[in-house]
């Protein structure tokens, strides 16, 4: 009845030549070991997420619960806000990026927050992006809250999450329109809203139509994607 | 360039010789739900 599975095919995995890993929260790094194995492309991440042990460089281990550095990468950059990573075709620079906490509630009853703190799993190593390729730079703010840092970045493309509004472990619509107006981006995919996880259809509910309108008004583009959706930039 | 998205935070960034992955992630779901899910969202 219960499947585990990855987003991002496995058909993919063999070709990518870059793994970028904003924070540690299963649904995003549970995959980042066994795509590096099929691909031996290096892993760009935050620096908590890495201990360099000897001579090897481990990462928080992605199917534990706990945290636990024991998951050798061959090829790891891990960096801090403001750090560059210079590749041949692009960069990457660490931005800022603040995982909210974790409101759950359990059968209906039983509350549960669990808040980000340097020895709690959730939102460890969390980090944004923003990468220069192509002429373009790309913005992708993981799950993070509103940040003013912000601010001066100005991409042409911005990935942003909008569910938050539940459950506030990132922005909601509001502030990611927020977000938006401080960062005046050309364009805008908003994500990480009405995913399904365990017995939840909509888990980080978000009224992604409202968000468009809104960010049109604003004289900007907004692109809905839905799953294994392509668009050229 | 093409940007390809595959729900949460997982993307796809390609552009000639490079091909990016953000958050390669994992689903965990109930199985009559993925398909709910993803077909709500347009797609499988």
């Amino acid at each position: 009845m219960f499947r585990l599975g990855s987003l991002i095919p496995k058909s993919e995995w063999s070709t990518i030549t870059h793994i970028l890993v904003t924070h540690g929260d299963p649904d995003h790094e549970w995959n980042i070991d066994r795509v590096a194995e099929a691909s031996r492309a290096p892993v760009i991440c935050g620096k908590d997420l890495v201990k360099r042990v000897g001579s090897e460089t481990l990462v928080v281990a992605p199917r534990s619960r706990g945290i636990q550095y024991d998951t050798p990468l061959e090829k790891v950059y891990p960096i801090d806000v403001g750090e560059v990573v210079n590749f041949r075709e692009f960069q990457v620079k660490g931005l800022k990026a603040v995982h909210g906490p974790i409101k759950l509630k359990l059968f209906g009853l039983i509350k549960l927050e669990i808040k980000p703190d340097p020895d709690e799993r959730i939102g460890l190593g969390a980090i944004g992006f923003e990468i220069k390729i192509d002429n373009k730079v790309i913005v992708n703010l993981g799950d993070s809250l509103l940040q003013r840092e912000w601010e001066s970045l100005n991409p042409d493309l911005l990935m942003i999450p909008i569910g938050g509004r539940k459950v506030h472990n990132t922005m909601d619509e509001e502030e990611a329109l927020e977000a938006v107006k401080m960062m005046s981006p050309k364009m805008i995919i908003p994500c990480h809203y009405d995913c399904g996880a365990l017995l939840s259809r909509k888990l980080n509910q978000a009224d992604a139509d409202m968000f468009k309108r809104e960010v049109e008004k604003m004289g900007l583009e907004c692109i809905i994607m839905k799953y294994g959706d392509e668009i050229l930039v | 360039m093409k940007i390809k998205h595959y729900l949460y935070n997982a993307f796809i960034i390609e552009n000639d010789k490079v091909k990016i992955a953000i958050d390669p992630d994992r689903i965990y779901i109930c199985s009559g739900l993925v398909v709910s899910s993803r077909s709500q969202n347009g797609a499988l």
